[in-house]
């Protein structure tokens, strides 16, 4: 191969238009035995990229990572969110107990109280009736 | 499919609890008629008896102040159809392991019993069941019950209270 087509190949492949196949001219002249003392660096260069392209994955490596990323049935989790839930029902149970579900008839305190007043009213005026009947 | 069982059972034990709370008896009362167009409902939560510490006191007697700030809830559902027939149901859901009674009143205009919920001497429920002619009116006070000052209410408050009951309905106006 001439030098000097060599030298255009070198040119074309720092700019990255080299094809495939001018990368692999490029790499083979490298490796063969006539490269000139100023280009001993390039034939460093394609001699790593041959190495590399030698190493292989290692056995069963794709069989390793799915093993890795193989979504586990999330037992645990299940567990745990049975178990919140529980407690959340046991405290909604027992604060339900303690205050009976009660639906505001008012929003405004003031008439809720005037409510409450005419309500103990009325029970008090009742028992009257009942502690003293002759009156 | 997990989740699916799960919600079932907190469903279940939600089902539970609200049947739970319903359990006494103007609870169960309530619950039936609580949406029935044939009554009318009266009701104020704990948090609202919270909130009344926020209005005006000024106007209100210091017996009714002491005796309201002391209740927790109060319930009341009342109807002026078949007033009999939901007084015996009423009574026939009050179950008398749980109350005590506390008065009867029985003559030609009124049927009247008061029952109530006591423990340690101090009287946490006082149940009212009225029924006249005129309507059917159950009633439910929740807290910390003094009787003694709950009877002398309507003496001390008869004529004021009146007027004062009816200045604050004026002012919501």
């Amino acid at each position: 191969m001439e030098r000097e087509q060599i030298a255009q190949l070198l040119e074309k492949y720092w700019q990255v238009e080299t094809t495939v196949e001018e990368e692999k001219m490029l790499a083979e002249y490298f490796r063969g035995p006539d490269v000139p003392a100023e280009w001993e660096m390039y034939r460093e260069i394609f001699s790593f990229y041959e190495q590399e392209r030698k190493v292989k994955p290692g056995e069963g490596l794709e069989e390793r990572i799915m093993e890795r990323v193989r979504p586990r049935p999330k037992l645990w989790g299940a567990w745990w969110s049975a178990a919140a839930c529980i407690v959340v029902a046991l405290g909604i149970s027992v604060y339900q107990r303690d205050t009976p579900t009660i639906k505001d008839t008012y929003d405004d305190p003031q008439q809720a109280l005037a409510a409450v007043q005419k309500a103990l009213l009325v029970a008090s005026r009742n028992m009257n009736k009942g502690l003293h009947p002759l009156k | 499919m997990r989740y699916n069982k799960l919600l079932v059972v907190l469903g279940l034990l939600l089902v539970g609890a609200v049947s739970y709370a319903q359990d006494d008896a103007i609870g169960k009362f309530f619950g039936k008629y609580v949406e029935d167009s044939r009554f009318s409902v009266v009701s104020v939560s704990p948090k609202m008896f919270r909130l009344l510490s926020k209005v005006n006191w000024d106007t209100i007697p210091a017996d009714l102040r002491q005796t309201v700030s002391k209740l927790q809830s109060l319930r009341i559902i009342s109807t002026e159809t078949t007033p009999f027939v939901f007084y015996k149901e009423a009574l026939s859901k009050i179950d008398m392991k749980e109350y005590e009674e506390l008065i009867s009143v029985r003559d030609k205009n009124d049927n009247i019993r008061f029952v109530v919920k006591e423990s340690g001497g101090i009287i946490h429920e006082l149940l009212m069941i009225a029924v006249d002619n005129d309507g059917f009116t159950m009633m439910s006070f929740v807290g910390d019950i003094d009787l003694d000052k709950l009877a002398r209410l309507s003496s001390s408050m008869d004529i004021k209270g009146l007027e004062d009951l009816k200045n604050a309905k004026r002012k919501n106006k």
